[in-house]
């Protein structure tokens, strides 16, 4: 218990760049997610900050986008290495908070491009935050010691067995240290002591960042829909638009994507050299032509109006809320296939394409359909029914506060056309509440609780 | 289905929070995802606060903050100090908090009950936003009213048509209502 405490006050020192820092939660990036303009946010962040009624926007750059992106498993890696205590702590706050609400986000498995173990071969260390001197040397000595694979593992071999005497030595003189304490939990002290001088050592090697398409060093990374990441240069977006990941065929609704400037700038920091000759190498390689090809112009896959069709209803079917298990789409549009076999609770079935096409790679939110799973397709929900749900979730969870809630509304004065988001615009009853939907509501005037707001000037 | 948000202190949206989260923010193992986020803005406005501003809980109430913002010099709010009153709502940040002025204000984007009229904190709202960049967009809009989408459309005609005298009044509210 205690070591478990002392693992939490040392994840609170483990310092994390800012470029890693979620934006939504201030926190380091848990099971992190691209979003197609290149902005990370963490799994969760991204749902709860999406739109279930029209399309969402960026939290950052506010660039729209339908598709909710799979967690990016390399970057998941890269974060569990650099900071591996602060990582397991926001692993176990995050499991909590999944366990509160009967959600999981989905089981991140073993890096399929990344290494076996942590000990790694062509090691650049973080020069700073390393704890020994003498390590530092030696990693700087493997740096420079040439391209062959084989002299850097020759070299990383010999600093691991280094490593371990001087934390050897560390374990010594921190049970010298603590004589008056008993003897064992001075050997505890010092076993998280070496365990955490091995986790900060940051051992990132280049595996841990090579594209899944060409295996070099990733160059200009760009992540898919699907979370994989290759250079912007490996990938091809065919003419007709289907564009699909080389690796798991997944449809791309977006075409390109923007480049990940983080990914990027942690590149060109950590393997400067690197990265400036895979620069010049592709320079060379690539004609101008290609890469015009390649920026082509990326934006939502569905247009705007589209979403009007939930209130006109003169469109595709619109599902609120729902979201599509493989593909990400929220809302689905088009029929959604329920699946009769899957128990899921947070509203994410499939979208007709992904029904039709099943994907092989598990979905947003763990859900194994197998072939004999039988599906259903489900209507849109009616406005009428959405309205008589929303009223009786009121009346469920928010009850005698209801009309202090619709002050609260009126008083930020959510004029978009996004008013029947706010389950707390309806009153109690149906014919108030369907003045709500019109695009632009009057009757939600800002400055109509005036009298509510205490007056007390200073 | 309406989508449940990371939040389990209490389903109530709007104003604030009432018992649930005030007594147990303390702690760090039982606060809520928004709780844990203010905790966090809160941090980091105390360690690189902006300038002229400064914001923080009232009383125990994480989700209820006071703030104040100090008018900038070459305005007639100078030396004025403005205090206003922060409200988060218990889905922040997915929601915009609410920002009233409890000082009396003569602005054209502030109305007499002292709710600001700033896009971001409506549909413009974006969870990456915190309460230093709100801070600070308020403390702008001393400097730069925006005059195309007045909440008081009659300062705002005044500032167009006679500037001087907008100033002149604007600096006589500073002087009475906020030194």
């Amino acid at each position: 218990m205690e070591a478990e405490e002392h693992e939490i006050e040392l994840a609170d020192k483990e310092a994390f760049s800012d470029e890693f820092k979620c934006c939504v939660c201030l926190e380091l990036l848990y099971k992190p997610v691209v979003l197609a303009c290149g902005h990370i946010s963490c799994f969760w962040c991204v749902y709860n900050a999406m739109n279930s009624w029209h399309e969402s926007n960026c939290p950052v750059c506010r660039n729209p986008y339908n598709h909710f992106p799979s967690i990016c498993h390399l970057l998941h890696f890269l974060l569990k290495k650099l900071y591996p205590l602060t990582y397991e702590k926001r692993e176990r706050q995050v499991a909590e908070e999944e366990k509160q609400l009967g959600h999981f986000s989905p089981q991140v498995g073993y890096n399929l491009f990344g290494s076996p173990t942590n000990k790694e071969v062509d090691i650049l260390g973080k020069s700073l935050d390393s704890p020994s001197q003498q390590q530092i040397k030696l990693y700087s000595e493997s740096r420079f010691s040439g391209e062959g694979k084989s002299s850097p593992c020759m070299k990383s071999l010999e600093m691991t067995a280094e490593s371990g005497d001087d934390a050897m030595l560390k374990l010594v003189t921190s049970s010298e240290c603590s004589e008056a304490t008993a003897n064992s939990t001075a050997q505890e002290c010092g076993l998280v002591g070496n365990d955490l001088e091995h986790k900060a050592e940051n051992w990132v090697s280049v595996d841990d960042l090579s594209c899944a398409a060409c295996k070099k060093m990733l160059f200009k990374p760009v992540v898919l829909n699907c979370g994989h990441v290759f250079c912007e240069l490996c990938l091809f977006v065919p003419e007709d638009g289907n564009f699909k990941c080389p690796n798991c065929q997944s449809l791309q609704p977006y075409g390109l994507p923007s480049v990940c400037l983080i990914i990027e700038h942690f590149l060109e920091e950590r393997f400067s050299d690197l990265y400036a000759e895979r620069k010049e190498a592709l320079l060379k390689q690539t004609s101008g032509a290609t890469q015009a090809r390649h920026r082509k112009n990326r934006s939502a896959s569905f247009p705007k109006l589209v979403y009007a069709s939930l209130w006109l209803g003169n469109g595709p079917k619109i599902h609120f809320g729902v979201g599509c298990d493989y593909c990400g789409m929220s809302p689905i549009i088009g029929e959604r296939y329920k699946c009769k076999d899957c128990v899921e609770s947070i509203g994410f079935d499939l979208c007709e394409a992904c029904h039709n096409n099943p994907a092989k790679v598990p979905g947003r939110f763990n859900q194994q359909h197998k072939p004999e799973h039988k599906f259903e397709i489900m209507q849109p929900t009616s406005l009428s029914d959405l309205i008589n749900r929303i009223n009786s979730d009121m009346s469920d969870d928010e009850g005698s506060d209801a009309t202090e809630n619709r002050d609260g509304v009126a008083r930020t004065g959510d004029l978009s056309g996004d008013v029947p988001e706010d389950p707390e615009n309806d009153t109690n009853d149906l014919e108030d509440a369907s003045s709500c939907f019109l695009p632009v509501d009057a009757s939600l005037d800002p400055q109509d609780d005036s009298d509510e707001r205490s007056s007390d000037f200073p | 289905m309406v989508r449940v948000v990371v939040d389990m202190n209490s389903g109530g949206g709007g104003s604030g929070v009432g018992g649930t989260s005030t007594s147990s923010w303390v702690s760090t193992t039982s606060v809520s995802a928004s709780g844990k986020r203010i905790q966090r803005e809160m941090a980091e406005l105390n360690m690189d606060p902006p300038q002229d501003c400064s914001a923080g809980p009232k009383g125990d109430n994480l989700y209820n903050w006071v703030a104040t913002i100090i008018g900038p010099a070459g305005t007639p709010y100078q030396g004025g100090i403005f205090f206003l009153d922060i409200t988060f709502p218990t889905d922040y940040p997915f929601k915009p908090p609410k920002v009233a002025f409890l000082t009396r204000i003569y602005h054209c984007n502030v109305d007499s009950a002292g709710n600001v009229n700033l896009d971001i904190l409506k549909d413009s709202w974006s969870p990456a936003l915190t309460i230093t960049k709100v801070l600070l967009a308020v403390r702008s809009m001393f400097t730069n009213p925006s005059l195309h989408n007045p909440i008081v459309p009659g300062i705002a005609h005044l500032y167009l048509e006679d500037k001087a005298k907008h100033d002149q009044l604007a600096a006589e509210w500073t002087l009475r209502f906020a030194k």
